[in-house]
């Protein structure tokens, strides 16, 4: 925008020329107050006061005042009274991209280009806003303009990143070879120039041995890699390529030697030894060369960890027990808090389980029979173990136990910790662990303020406490507990909202739709959505930044990161949450609008039990935080006002808004239509896409959904029921023409000749459900094929509560029961048989919080020891 | 914010035949001539460039997508205009192949 505008129909007289330019200086130096007066001065006189182009600069310099609405009226009107102006065309452009209306402001963009062929900034801006859109072809012809114009470095990288992006790679590498060509001294050693060309260089060469890579040129990729091996800086990337590409290309035997050496510089990178497994042609069911593998790495590395543990995930059992052994007491005797981490993979065999668990009873034996005193595990004569060897035993023991689901075990054993040594706190995270398996949530939060007082400087324990408070529902006391570590003076969501911190706004959006508020729940989902958003945008610094560094390889994996990005987990979840809030809002209207009704369908006195509990807990907390505050508080206030005038994005969100949405569910669809598009592997993400398009009547993406939840779990008790409810929609569809045909077509490859939802579900009755979670599914069928059945379902479902030994009956699935009996999906139960079925599901888990149970009642239960005991221990 | 879409079109409708002329290689080879430090070799570089991307170029055949098609895709998948058009090309017009591919069956 430096130049004149020329193309402009209202030519200026030279001092009003002259304003207009410093106009477009004071933009370019940010100046905009001064700006804005200068353009005032222009536009008070009368024959120029619909100049456009100055019209449309200062709609440019209100929009970065914030001033939007104002500005993009002020630059269409200066564009109306001067439409063969680039400027004009240019500022409306960015006005539009500012605002986020990309495909309108490419157009303007072009229009400018229509009028000012040569100017580099608005092609320049064009690139820029095809690439954040993927618009790669058009991408490709921008560049190659802004090259003819300009053909400097970042041109020339521009330009073969366009055609990689397009999967060209004969054209991306010929280009690369042409900018070589022509700039020979690039690509020497010998050249004069200096460090940051040395590494320009390296970058390139790296940049097109990616391409060779990708276009499957191995042999000539590791060809010029060798050749420029001196020339590329970063030495590890070099070897790891090099490494990868001998072994694409079969020569194990020099590509082991690389790997070898790679294990040399960092013995702890797992992948290193993966990759040597195959280049030594391992297979997972050679388990004695793999373990004489390993066994000679852990000698020729005595004290990297990797090949110690990793033969624990693959011996067998007999193998195991000795290696397990060896690598327990290890741990135990440094103290290795993390121990339990490590032996997780072995959960997933119960033949492992068992060794492991007779290893540490052999050990809890040893100890229990001689005293910790005087107990050796490895039986040596004399030898004898230090005191904290035992503590890290039962330490180890409480969390094995609470895994296997035995809590009753795992509390005696942890309270033999705190009998040891009442100071640490591991111990009691541990213990407050334990109790939330059991869904004593409360208690729990409890005992993680306790961990938390213990150690007052480790954010890692704070963090956690905060989320056992969310988890017990006590948002504003999670909040205080993070503010201990949040900047002074702000307020700690607003601060965490700032810090993009999602596992904060995740579980906050979980208690507050807990208890019913459902609009600051779906403020935390769109939080984090906004999160998602900013990191999209932000890209568009990378664009110019990674071609003017030269980090052409970084840059394609950004861009490739940021078209998956919704892949997250996090976002999967703040996904998943507000698209069930969006649902409820059609499905139970009634939740949402009318929160005295809603939820609560415990009784007055089961209420005011939850809430003492509550109260006394939020006491405490307030209580400490009183002091804290007491001090700074003069302070905060002083500067939230100084900080009035930025409102960051997102907490600005009104929770009320959001529930008056006329379209739910379009904007759940906003939610969980990624989800779907990038393929995310939980069955449940495919089931409310489902039960979105169900309601939306699109029978294709039903199918859609449907079949790609079968891919992962074909068994999956919500995905029977979609089936079901797929096949009773069938029964009334008739549409003809290509949807109508196509949808046949798919259901028949679906469901094949099974298509009468009535045997559909006999048969997965019969040959499938099994478990508690998909006996579920097959009543909740039955409802919705027979609306009768209701009683019948009520009956069964107390029953298989009852009966400790359904397998898969777990506190969780039984609290999802109590919802969806409130949701109403196995039809109308009164207050009475909602009591019953409380009633049931507190006997089975005595401490949750959920079924009534928890902190209150311990010395009753304690009392009656003798029954109840026997409940957590379906497993021994 | 409707009105300057029209608003756009109208001026695009109006721009197309020049924009269209403007937008090719060819005009741009007069541009090359424009000043540099290292004139001569940058334009031999460039003419070697315009070999390599003239074939690429060439390439393209031209499918017609039936206008109702795109929007039974836009209709019955909830996919922008894009996307639909992109996958109707790819399935060459087919109609019910664009839809199967999108559905991932």
């Amino acid at each position: 925008m430096s130049r004149p505008p020329t193309s402009s129909n209202q030519p200026l007289p030279a001092k009003e020329l002259g304003t207009f330019r410093r106009i477009v200086k004071c933009y370019e130096n940010k100046q905009f107050k001064i700006g804005l007066k200068l353009c005032k001065q222009v536009l008070d006189r009368k024959e120029f006061a619909e100049h456009g182009e100055t019209l449309a600069m200062k709609g440019l310099i209100l929009n970065c005042l914030g001033k939007e609405a104002e500005a993009l009226e002020t630059v269409k009107l200066g564009l109306k009274r001067d439409v063969g102006s680039y400027v004009c065309w240019h500022v409306y452009g960015l006005v539009l991209r500012q605002g986020k209306q990309y495909d309108e402001a490419l157009k303007a963009y072009k229009m400018a280009l229509a009028r000012d062929k040569e100017n580099q900034q608005i092609l320049r801006d064009l690139c820029l806003l095809q690439i954040q859109v993927r618009d790669y072809e058009g991408y490709k012809d921008s560049r190659y303009r802004l090259l003819k114009l300009r053909p400097q470095i970042a041109s020339w990288y521009g330009y073969a990143t366009a055609f990689h992006l397009l999967k060209d790679y004969p054209m991306a590498l010929s280009i690369i070879d042409e900018y070589m060509r022509c700039y020979p001294g690039f690509a020497k050693a010998e050249s004069k120039q200096g460090k940051s060309d040395a590494f320009a260089r390296s970058e390139l060469i790296l940049y097109q041995n990616m391409i060779m890579r990708e276009a499957g040129q191995y042999s000539k990729a590791l060809e010029l890699l060798e050749e420029n091996a001196a020339l590329v800086i970063d030495r590890r990337v070099y070897h790891e390529t090099r490494g990868s590409l001998l072994l694409s290309l079969g020569q194990n035997e020099a590509a082991a030697n690389v790997y070898q050496m790679l294990l040399k510089r960092n013995p702890e990178n797992l992948d290193y030894y993966k990759q040597l497994e195959v280049c030594m042609g391992l297979t997972d069911d050679d388990i004695d060369a793999k373990l004489k593998f390993y066994d000679d790495l852990a000698i020729k590395f005595p004290r990297s960890s990797i090949p110690r543990r990793e033969p624990l995930y693959f011996a067998d059992a007999k193998e195991l027990r000795f290696r397990l052994l060896v690598w327990i007491v290890n741990m135990l005797r440094k103290g290795v808090p993390s121990l339990f981490k490590s032996l997780i993979p072995l959960y997933k065999d119960h033949a492992k389980v068992q060794v492991l668990e007779s290893v540490l009873k052999e050990f809890i034996g040893e100890i229990d029979k001689r005293g910790y005193k005087r107990a050796c595990f490895t039986r040596c004569k004399g030898k004898h173990e230090s005191p904290s060897t035992a503590l890290w035993l039962y330490y180890l023991l409480a969390q094995h136990y609470d895994r296997v689901g035995n809590q009753t075990l795992a509390m005696e054993y942890i309270n033999r910790t705190l009998d040891h040594t009442p100071t640490l706190n591991d111990m009691y995270m541990v213990k407050a662990k334990i109790e939330k398996h059991r869904g004593n949530l409360l208690e729990a939060a409890r005992l993680m303020e306790e961990a938390q007082l213990l150690d007052t400087a480790d954010r890692y324990v704070n963090s956690k406490c905060a989320k056992y408070l969310l988890r017990a529902g006590l948002i504003k006391e999670a909040e205080m507990m993070c503010g201990k570590f949040t900047r002074d003076g702000t307020n700690a969501s607003i601060n965490l909202n700032e810090m993009q911190c999602m596992w904060y706004a995740l579980e906050v959006a979980r208690a507050e739709r807990s208890v019913s508020h459902y609009g600051d729940a779906l403020k935390s989902c769109h939080q984090i959505e906004q999160h998602f958003v900013n990191i999209t945008d932000d890209q568009f610094d990378f664009h110019t930044y990674c071609l003017r560094k030269s980090t052409l390889c970084s840059y394609i994996n950004l861009l490739r990161l940021e078209d998956r990005l919704r892949n997250n987990e996090w976002y999967y979840q703040a996904a998943k949450c507000a698209a069930k809030i969006y649902l409820r809002m059609l499905d139970r209207p009634g939740d949402i609008f009318d929160i005295s009704e809603c939820g609560e369908e415990m009784s007055a006195e089961e209420i005011k039990k939850m809430k003492r509990k509550q109260a006394k807990v939020k006491a405490r907390a307030a209580e400490k935080e009183q002091q804290k505050t007491k001090g700074v508080a003069g302070q905060v206030e002083k500067q939230t006002k100084k900080e009035e005038g930025i409102e960051p994005v997102g907490i600005n969100i009104d929770p009320e808004e959001l529930l008056k949405t006329k379209t739910p569910l379009d904007e759940a669809l906003k939610f969980i239509a990624p989800v779907i598009d990038l393929g995310c592997t939980h069955v449940t993400g495919y089931l409310l896409g489902f039960e979105i398009y169900y309601r939306k009547e699109k029978p294709l993406r039903m199918l859609q959904c449907l079949k790609a939840a079968q891919k992962i779990d074909q068994a999956h008790p919500l995905l029977h029921i979609a089936n079901v409810k797929f096949l009773l929609y069938l029964r009334n569809f008739n549409r003809d023409g290509v949807v109508g045909e196509l949808v046949k077509e798919l259901t028949e490859e679906l469901f094949g000749d099974e298509r009468n939802p009535v045997d559909f579900n006999k048969r997965y009755q019969h040959e499938i459900a099994k478990d508690f979670g998909s006996k579920m599914a097959v009543l909740e069928c039955n409802i919705l094929l027979e609306p009768g059945s209701v009683p019948a379902a009520k009956k069964t479902i107390l029953e298989c509560i009852k009966d400790a030994t359904t397998p898969g009956r777990s506190l969780k699935i039984l609290i999802k029961m109590r919802d969806a009996i409130r949701y109403g999906r196995f039809g109308e139960w009164s207050r009475d048989e909602v009591a019953e079925f409380m009633r049931v599901c507190h006997l089975a888990y005595p401490y949750a919080n959920a079924f009534g149970g928890g902190a209150k009642e311990k010395e009753n239960i304690e009392a009656s020891k003798g029954q109840s005991t026997e409940n957590g221990d379906a497993d021994h | 914010m409707a009105d300057h879409e029209d608003f756009i079109e109208e001026h695009a409708e109006e721009e197309q035949k020049s924009d269209k002329h403007n937008w090719g290689a060819a005009d741009l080879e007069k541009v090359t001539a424009m000043s540099s430090n290292e004139d001569e070799k940058e334009v031999e570089v460039l003419g070697n460039l315009e070999r390599l991307i003239e074939a690429p170029m060439e390439k393209k055949a031209t499918i017609k997508l039936k206008k109702e098609d795109v929007q039974t895709i836009i209709d019955e998948l909830l996919v922008s205009k894009l996307r639909a058009e992109k996958e109707l090309l790819n399935a060459e017009g087919d109609l019910k192949k664009a839809l199967r591919s999108l559905t991932g069956f």
